[in-house]
């Protein structure tokens, strides 16, 4: 992130975090504390299935906030460019959308339906005919 | 002061990122939420696992919609820009660049990687017009499609001006209509071919008849020619698809990988294989009935780079020679499903292969436990185990092979009818909590107890008084139980249900230790395992990634069954509950509510009656495919009406598009057959 705004890793200057309120902050420092020395997580490898089903248990209680922190969360991980935090935090939104139809995500994320009936129709036909590989 | 943050507000590249961690129909459900979510789903790296499967005209039209215009205000609706589909798979239709189908290569051909023809129809023409519309083709397979190579012209006209830069994988599959002609064309033109798979056509391998074929100077311009770098189109024989012609070409192209399956490949042509392609890295020989040695040299020539081998159903590898697969320590995949001759010699030398990720075993009567078991203590990167119908194998040898496997996504042990006891399935339930695709299929020693992790609680087990009976009567496949082991079945039903009623303190034990801890399962197969009942189903299936279940033959399986399935399994997609013979109309009703499912077989469950069908009209999902064998109480008026319901079952038209027209329905479902007396 530090790179993206221009700035040295030595430089004493105060980095601006306009979109990044404190309670947010405070997490994102307390599970960044908790993770500092792990590993550099792996190369995304596309034509790898990606899993969600190994959120360690700590991640899993550390997660265990209102739907708009988890957001929140996602948002903030995805600013600062945090990809360990950023992938647990999805993975958990993952498995709350699985298996659910699309009415049912609508509800639990707080989405507004903007599509016409015919646009529904449309989205609904382009997907009918594809299966897994 | 924290703002609450709605699910459209996240940014695109975002959501697209989530998007990334769904399965297909979980990320089509999230594409269907709103616009910005449906923009997102558009992002093509999510597009590069799934297949667009075109069987019917209607797919076309759907894939290929028209401007809609209404007919009220008489605005025109847009047509959407097409999604970023890679793969393709056409299967029996015919497939052209007219008619029907004239805008669908403009609209996709550019994007397509993966393009797949199945047993359909094309002629040449239109095939060299498609593969000029898909300059970016990374793979093309044709199984089948004979009328394309009858004439022996195909791909004839375009040899000096068609190139595709990216094919690397070409695969002509099933037909007898291939020469060393039109192979060679095809080769000719993908310079950068690196896999190739010929399996089910019909190559010569003697080289006498190869001989006949190609008369000494012929085959001195082939092989000069061969030797220059140059695929040989014209020398190339029309009437004949040789193995010498084969190898050669493809030794000019360096395959990585080749297929030779399901031909007559003998001893001779492996040993010029192992000469002439030493840049092979994936060997499939699936179903090579000629092949009985060769493996050594394949050994000698491969062990350190050699990462896929399929042997499955190559019968007559005797054992002395199987035994060389020890050497091939480069192996990641390896298959020996029916390799009858895989014995404990053979099981030993596996100890070697530590790098293996995927093993089949399957239907490999000889191998004994103890020493697979030993074996197999090396292999620390398994992922995928196939153990199905070894019938050797005892249930401590099985325990030790799941206790020191790696944590696995398939592990199939269908037909492994003695050694698969509870114990076994208590490990896997600890253990291989990664579990995607688990088969216990026909083992009837799977109970209750042990998919509820209960296995030491005595109360579940079977009373003394049958467990002598049922275990005289060991279920076969296709074999039916007495009447008596029904009615004793029946009793064991009834006193389960009894003891469910005491059960409910226990329930919080059997979520933590039972297969409810197998939480990514996709596919389970308890087929035939008829001690499993409703007790199982109703307090430790909950999988919100189930997709395919079957528990066909499973007597005990009740309507409470499927209520707890519709509530905690809700991506079910295919469900077989063939032969489970208490389902009644209500248990059928449930069903409709399942809004995934597509494939339902209901086969011999005698009970149902008109309702159920009337049940499943009501049902909003994509069902496509219901079977209804042997369903007695069924009266034909109400299938004809089930039948018409289920061809246009995907009828969503809303009023205002009134003059689209639908086409063809999809074929109709299996009908059920009906004895004398009901007509």
């Amino acid at each position: 992130m530090l790179e993206d705004l221009g700035m040295d890793e030595d430089d004493e200057e105060v980095v601006p975090l306009p979109n990044v309120n404190s309670p947010i902050l405070k997490k994102v420092i307390q599970w960044a504390t908790f993770h500092k020395d792990d590993p550099p997580p792996p190369e995304d490898d596309e034509n790898k299935e990606k899993r969600t089903d190994d959120i360690s248990s700590w991640d899993a209680d550390f997660l265990k906030v209102d739907q708009g922190t988890l957001f929140e969360l996602i948002l903030a991980a995805n600013y600062l460019d945090i990809k360990g935090l950023l992938d647990v935090t999805c993975k958990t939104v993952a498995n709350m959308i699985k298996g659910k139809t699309p009415e049912e995500i609508r509800k639990t994320f707080n989405i507004k339906n903007d599509f016409t009936a015919s646009e529904e129709e449309q989205v609904r036909k382009e997907n009918e005919w594809c299966e897994d590989k | 002061m924290a703002v609450r943050v709605a699910g459209d507000e996240l940014p695109c590249e975002v959501v697209s990122h989530l998007m990334s961690f769904l399965p297909l129909r979980d990320r089509i459900s999230a594409s269907a939420t709103c616009r910005q979510w449906y923009e997102a789903s558009r992002a093509p790296h999510l597009h590069a696992r799934e297949v667009v499967l075109v069987h019917t005209s209607r797919a076309i039209k759907d894939l290929c919609p028209e401007a809609v215009v209404h007919p009220d205000t008489l605005e025109v609706e847009p047509v959407w820009p097409p999604p970023p589909f890679q793969n393709f798979c056409f299967r029996e239709l015919e497939v052209r660049t007219t008619g029907e189908m004239r805008h669908f290569w403009p609209r996709f051909g550019r994007r397509i990687l993966r393009l797949s023809l199945q047993n359909c129809e094309v002629s040449e023409k239109a095939f060299n017009d498609i593969l000029v519309q898909c300059p970016n083709l990374r793979y093309l397979h044709l199984s089948g499609c004979n009328e394309l190579y009858m004439s022996g012209k195909v791909l004839e006209s375009c040899q000096g001006t068609l190139r595709l830069q990216a094919l690397d994988e070409l695969q002509l599959t099933n037909t007898r209509y291939i020469s060393d002609c039109i192979f060679n064309r095809f080769v000719a033109l993908a310079p950068n071919l690196r896999r190739v798979a010929l399996l089910g056509c019909n190559i010569t391998c003697s080289s006498a008849v190869f001989g006949r074929f190609y008369p000494e100077p012929r085959a001195q311009q082939l092989r000069n020619q061969l030797a220059q770098g140059v695929i040989p189109v014209d020398v190339a024989a029309a009437n004949v698809f040789t193995f010498e012609n084969v190898l050669g070409v493809l030794s000019v192209r360096k395959v990585i990988s080749l297929g030779v399956g399901v031909t007559s490949l003998a001893f001779d042509n492996l040993n010029d294989l192992c000469q002439r392609l030493n840049s092979v890295r994936a060997l499939d020989l699936r179903k090579c009935f000629q092949l009985v040695k060769g493996l050594n040299r394949v050994a000698d020539a491969f062990s350190a780079t050699l990462t896929d081998l399929d042997l499955s159903d190559c019968s007559f590898l005797t054992s002395a020679d199987l035994r060389h697969l020890g050497k091939l320590t480069a192996l990641h995949r390896l298959n020996l499903n029916g390799c009858k001759n895989v014995d404990g010699e053979v099981a030993h030398e596996l100890r070697n292969l530590s790098k293996l990720e995927l093993l089949d075993l399957s239907n490999n009567e000889r191998v004994l436990g103890p020493i697979l078991s030993q074996a197999m203590a090396a292999m620390t990167q398994l992922k995928h185990l196939y153990l199905n119908r070894l019938a050797l194998l005892d249930s401590d040898s099985l325990l030790q092979i799941v206790k020191q496997a790696p944590p696995l996504i398939t592990l199939e042990m269908a037909g492994c009818v003695l050694p698969l006891i509870d114990a076994v399935l208590a490990v896997v339930c600890t253990r291989h909590t990664t579990i995607k695709r688990l088969n216990l299929a026909n083992c009837p020693f799977v109970t209750d107890a042990g998919l509820t992790g209960l296995s030491e609680n005595p109360e579940l087990e079977c009373p003394p008084a049958y467990q002598n009976t049922l275990m005289d009567v060991l279920p076969h496949c296709g074999v039916s139980l007495g009447s008596k082991a029904e009615r004793q079945i029946v009793y064991e039903a009834k006193r389960k249900k009894q003891l469910a009623v005491h059960l409910t303190p226990l329930k919080e034990a059997m979520l933590q230790q039972g297969i409810c801890n197998l939480t990514a399962l996709s596919s389970l197969d308890l087929s035939n395992c008829s001690r499993v009942s409703d007790l199982s189903v109703r307090n430790v299936f909950r999988f919100n990634q189930l997709r395919f279940l079957s528990l066909e033959r499973n007597c005990q399986i009740t309507d409470s069954s499927i209520q707890s399935l519709v509530m905690h399994c809700p991506s079910i997609e295919e469900l077989n509950l063939q032969d489970c013979g208490q389902l009644t109309n209500l248990g059928v009703s449930y069903l409709s509510h399942l809004q995934r499912l597509r494939e339902l077989n209901l086969n011999g469950c005698d009970f149902l009656g008109d309702a159920s069908l009337e049940a499943l009209m009501t049902s909003k999902g994509p069902l496509r495919n219901v079977s209804l064998q042997r369903c007695s109480k069924l009266t034909p008026n109400a299938v004809n009406i089930f039948c018409n319901w289920l061809s246009h079952s995907i009828n969503w038209s809303m009023p205002q598009n009134k003059q689209q027209s639908w086409c063809m329905p999809p074929p109709p479902p299996h009908l059920p057959s009906f004895t004398d007396a009901d007509c």
